[in-house]
């Protein structure tokens, strides 16, 4: 969870002249890329960027009555702007175009969900947050948030994003949180410069794939590390050995189940205990974290790593490259059976604490503005007009980074592409480099959404010891300290102690 | 610095008993020492004793979301009644005392060997250097030995391999982590647990080595006679000061912590936290804090009794 | 102290040999204590440098660069010295006058003094009730928070008032004798004659409150608060600096800000030092 956004703290972006020679990447799947990924496919007329009343054109007139603007909204963020890159300029100019203050504060990343907690205790919440996965549907789960549904659909965003987004943040029919952009997804990268010394194919199979790995680790020197990936409990990370086996609970046909105990979970302990056993995965997988894998990939020596596709992309292209002359990060389609999927999707919410009157203020002048596809997603997408971008013909060209100038500013709190609501103003387009758009296409035309794993009163008591366990019995088989079938057989022992059936019966409404 | 060595030991001082107006004027005689106690006392009173209220909260369910609710022993009971939480327990003791005892012997070692440097500017140097790993926090210090203990890159192994054995992955090897987690705790703080020790070592009475010396006894003798008595007294108190310390093993742990190793790794630090942050369910996490209090306060008793017998007082006085 | 000179003579072979191997040893263990640190900034300075590498192939400064580029590491180091050495000085004042007080063995009610300072080493609230009770006190959000409580602790009261008797209570009296009131004899005579202990005590609570970060995340609001161990553990634990630099590896940064880090007290240390080694020889004069 903590990675997923830790990732996307990352606000640092690439420079954008950059290309890449991806060549079998993406394959027939281009055309069907990009519903997220171009920003300005607009037909609507667009709005005046600086009208100063904040207004969502959409919303307003569907509004039966006049909601009131609020003078002030407290925030609490975790990623996205700082004080180094022109956080105060970007409050200042929310100020300016719509009148109302936020005050804000910015808890490390690392200690926002205590933090968040805390405040709950002790009542002094923050009216906007926003939470993850696990922790939207616990906060749902204790009333702690309001649900938004009403408000999205009386304000018209329902059906101006994506159905499938809803449905995956969606809580038993109840929405508690508007994402602030489209989940990034990952996807597996190769060295594209070994393929093509070794005069191989990009893999289409399991069989091929490992094989692939085999043959990087044999026949060229510089490849130290075969695959490597920050631990073995994500299946988002390791795609190929996974193939749609499930760490934890899933729904499917409507029925939730234990990931952990399907035969596929044993199928992909088994292809990873071989790959480990046979030297083709990261001998450190156990403990590795993203940041040493990026370097691993960045130094040079690792054949394959699955990661975010977009603006990591570029990043895993740039870096690699300015190590490695004529290195190529080669985005691949899943082989057969890989599942590439999207992050679990987070969002802001509004605390319960506060009143009805001021939650409907809050939607309207703080999360419609966010999403209006003119002023107000542009000053959330690139932020603060020379500050953080220029105009440049019909492009909105990113400055240079406050915090670091060696980088620029392409996404302040929404990355463009991302976007939940296409962008309606024809001049403010974004450019994109190819390694960007390169691994987008793959993971826009294959990525499946993750929904959320709703709670039920068990699971909250036993989930830190059931996670605990269960990649604890993962980490075993992988090295091979145990057989699978021990690993089965322990699991089932563990899954009986923590009474992991009342879970789902509670989670199925029996 | 100076700890007491074992010839001023105090024969223990037996207060007269004293009327009413005879204490009233002892009061007022002190009445500056209660002023400057008065700093102390309040500091420790908002700051320590007004949260203390908050132990209630171990007969409570309370998560951030809802009113606290009396639940009587409930809490206690899941703890209890939890496999993972005794091992957490059973481990925090483990690892907590095989480190205090292992930490003590080594400290004491190198403050005797310290001791015996003669080079002015030697001893310095040593000194100085054994301290330097005190000051990293254990974020770093775990950022650094990843790297250090890595079985394809770390320095240790590239010497193993070299000597022709087989790279090692340490921190994900249940039975290498221990060893690892008690070496760094020995890098960390053996150093700069000397200071004490060099400091007493430091106050003993140098007739009390000549005499020695005049009665024929080795240099080896003399250790074993004279320096070692005569920090025991120091020793014992320090031990005692840590054993407060030993069920609130955290930090040190958390950060070498991986998937692998949670059988011989998670302590009731770990525990606590999980509960506290995952589920957060405050009540259980209170609960198990005040089970780590009441073992403390066994162990710290049952030390002091001790202590009070060979020293003739308890640590404080 | 002893003199005594490396000796061969007949007899003397063997505390010779001893003398040989106790620095060899000794050697041996400042490099262990040292290496690990040496590594860090080889690494921090040398982008290439690998697994058994000790000495950088090359050097760049550029690490460094980049942390000194980063303006905002700047206001935290600012609030690490400030609160750093508020709480040294809050500490130590209040540490030397419990342990002094307690010193007196005629007090009345020092045992029940000796309790409610022990009480505290073992039991505490929790972390929620802390936080309730700050925010109660109005205190959130202000750096008193950290600096009022730091150095207070039963371990450093046991260990100053294990000072305090070293000092001959001769000299106590004597002040008292001269119309000295307690207050004036602490001031005038029990504090400068401490200054060893002074400084022993004062690295230990210096040390804890600069490595501290917890209280902060907690208790302040502002940005502007965060001390420089949060920052440090934001740019360690998380991947903040991902992406910064095209040159630097990220292993390369993060060992540059442990150097930065820890830099302070390698530069305070050695001033501090020659304390520990006075406090050391008034033990010996005095025994």
């Amino acid at each position: 969870m903590k990675r997923n956004v830790t990732k996307k703290l990352v606000a640092v972006a690439l420079a954008s002249a950059m290309a890449m020679t991806a060549a079998g990447c993406g394959g027939g799947d281009d055309a069907a890329s990009n519903n997220s990924s171009t920003p300005a496919s607009s037909d609507a007329a667009s709005t005046p960027a600086s009208s100063e009343v904040a207004s969502s054109d959409a919303a307003s007139s569907e509004a039966p009555t006049e909601v009131a603007k609020p003078d002030t909204i407290s925030w609490w963020t975790h990623d996205g702007l700082n004080e180094e890159n022109g956080s105060e300029q970007w409050f200042a100019e929310f100020e300016k175009f719509t009148g109302i203050h936020l005050d804000h504060q910015f808890i490390p990343n690392n200690e926002y969900y205590d933090k968040l907690k805390l405040a709950f205790a002790s009542h002094e919440v923050p009216e906007v947050f926003d939470l993850n996965g696990a922790n939207l549907a616990l906060y749902a789960s204790q009333g702690a948030i309001k649900d938004l549904t009403p408000y999205i659909k009386a304000s018209g965003l329902w059906d101006k994003v994506d159905p499938e987004i809803w449905d995956a943040i969606a809580i038993d029919g109840k929405v508690y949180a508007v994402p602030k952009e489209i989940p990034s997804a990952a996807c597996t990268y190769v060295r594209g410069d070994w393929l093509e010394r070794l005069n191989m194919e990009v893999p289409k199979t399991y069989d091929e794939f490992l094989d692939m790995i085999r043959r990087f680790k044999t026949e060229i020197p510089e490849c130290e590390i075969g695959l490597t990936a920050p631990g073995v409990k994500s299946p988002q990370n390791l795609p190929e050995f996974y193939q749609g086996a499930q760490f934890g609970f899933y729904r499917e046909n409507g029925e939730w189940k234990d990931g952990f105990a399907q035969p596929n979970m044993a199928d992909a302990m088994q292809r990873m205990q071989d790959a480990y056993k046979e030297g083709l995965l990261d001998m450190e997988i156990i403990t590795n974290t993203t940041s040493t894998c990026r370097d691993a990939w960045y130094e040079g020596k690792v054949g394959v790593f699955n990661y975010w596709s977009g603006k990591w992309g570029g990043t895993l292209q740039e870096r690699l490259e300015a190590n490695n002359e004529g290195a190529i990060a080669l985005a691949i389609n899943p082989i057969d059976g890989a599942v590439y999927s999207f992050a679990t999707l987070s969002g802001l919410c509004i605390s319960a604490d506060v009143s009805d009157e001021k939650a409907e203020q809050i939607f309207k002048y703080f999360f419609e503005y966010m999403h209006d596809g003119g002023e107000g997603q542009l000053l959330f997408q690139s932020g603060v007009e020379g500050v953080h971008w220029e105009q440049d013909g019909d492009n909105v060209k990113p400055l240079p980074n406050l915090a670091d100038p060696s980088a620029v500013t392409t996404s302040v709190w929404i990355t463009p592409w991302l976007s939940l609501t296409p962008m309606e103003l024809t001049d403010k387009k974004v450019a994109q480099a190819d390694a960007v758009v390169n691994s987008l296409a793959i993971t826009d035309a294959v990525a499946v959404q993750t929904p959320i794993t709703p709670v039920s009163e068990t699971l909250n008591m036993i989930t830190s010891d059931l996670e605990l366990e269960k990649a604890d019995i993962l980490a075993k088989v992988v090295m091979g300290e145990m057989t699978v079938e021990q690993g089965v057989a322990a699991y089932a022992e563990v899954a009986d102690e923590l009474n992991v059936q009342k879970v789902l019966d509670e989670l199925n409404g029996k | 610095m100076h700890m007491k060595s074992n010839k001023e030991k105090p024969t223990k001082y037996v207060p007269p008993k004293k009327n009413f107006k005879q204490k009233m004027i002892d009061i007022y005689h002190y009445r500056w020492f209660y002023l400057m106690f008065l700093p102390v006392f309040l500091s420790l009173l908002i700051f320590h004793y007004f949260p203390i209220y908050g132990i209630k909260y171990a007969f409570y369910d309370y998560t951030p979301f809802k009113q606290p609710e009396w639940v009587g022993w409930e809490n206690f009971s899941y703890l209890f009644s939890s496999a993972r939480f005794w091992r957490a327990f059973r481990n925090t003791i483990e690892l907590s005392f095989i480190k205090l005892v292992l930490g003590m012997v080594f400290s004491v070692g190198l403050a005797l060997l310290i001791d015996e440097i003669r080079s002015v500017t030697f001893r310095k140097l040593t000194q100085t250097i054994v301290y330097i790993p005190h000051f990293i926090s254990w974020v770093v210090v775990a950022s650094i030995f990843t790297l250090f203990l890595s079985p394809q890159s770390g320095m240790v192994n590239a010497i193993i391999t070299a000597l022709g054995g087989e790279s090692i992955y340490f921190l994900a090897s249940d039975s290498w982590w221990r060893v690892v987690f008690y070496l760094l705790n020995l890098w960390k703080e053996t150093g700069w647990g000397t200071i004490i020790y060099i400091a007493a070592l430091a106050g003993v009475d140098q007739e009390m080595y000549e005499a020695a010396a005049i009665d024929g006894a080795t240099h080896w003798q003399r250790v074993r006679h004279v320096s070692i008595p005569a920090i025991s007294v120091t020793i014992l108190t320090v031990f005692i000061l840590n054993l407060a310390k030993v069920l609130n093993l955290f930090d040190s742990v958390f950060v070498l912590q991986n998937d692998s190793v949670i059988k011989s790794s998670d302590v009731i630090g770990t525990y606590v936290y999980r509960m506290g942050i995952v589920s957060a369910n405050y009540g259980v996490s209170t609960a198990s804090g005040l089970f780590k209090s009441v073992i403390s306060v066994v162990l710290i008793t049952v030390a002091n009794k001790i202590n009070k017998k060979i020293k003739g007082e308890g640590i404080l006085g | 102290m002893m003199t005594e000179k490396l000796s061969f003579k007949k007899g003397k072979r063997g505390r010779a040999a001893f003398i040989i191997c106790n620095t060899v040893f000794l050697c041996l263990l400042m490099l262990i204590m040292v290496i690990p640190l040496w590594k860090v900034i080889v690494d921090s300075l040398d982008p290439t440098s690998v697994g058994i590498r000790l000495w950088p192939k090359q050097i760049s400064f550029y690490a460094y660069k980049t942390i000194l580029s980063k303006k905002s590491l700047y206001l935290p180091f600012f609030v690490s010295v400030y609160t750093t050495i508020g709480a040294t000085a809050v500490g130590l004042l209040m540490t030397t006058l419990a342990a002094y007080v307690i010193l007196q063995q005629e007090i009345p009610g020092r045992k029940l003094m000796i309790t409610y300072i022990m009480f505290t080493m073992l039991f505490s609230g929790g972390m929620i009730p802390a936080y309730l009770n700050i925010q109660k006190l109005g205190l959130m959000n202000n750096l008193l928070v950290i600096i009022l409580p730091a150095g207070v602790s039963t371990y450093n009261i046991v260990l100053m008032r294990s000072f305090f008797e070293s000092i001959p209570s001769t000299l106590y009296e004597a002040a008292e004798l001269d119309g000295c009131t307690p207050l004036r004899t602490f001031w005038k005579i029990v504090l400068p004659l401490s200054k060893p202990a002074l400084a022993s005590v004062g690295l230990f609570i210096a040390v804890g409150t600069w490595n501290e970060y917890m209280p902060f995340i907690l208790y302040m609001q502002d940005n502007s608060k965060m001390n420089f161990q949060v920052k440090v553990r934001e740019l360690i634990l998380q991947d903040a600096l991902a992406g910064t630099a095209i040159s630097a590896s990220d292993d390369m940064l993060k060992s540059a800000v442990v150097v930065v880090v820890v830099f302070p007290f390698l530069i305070i240390y050695p001033f501090v030092q020659k304390y520990f080694t006075k406090g050391v020889t008034v033990g010996a004069v005095k025994g």
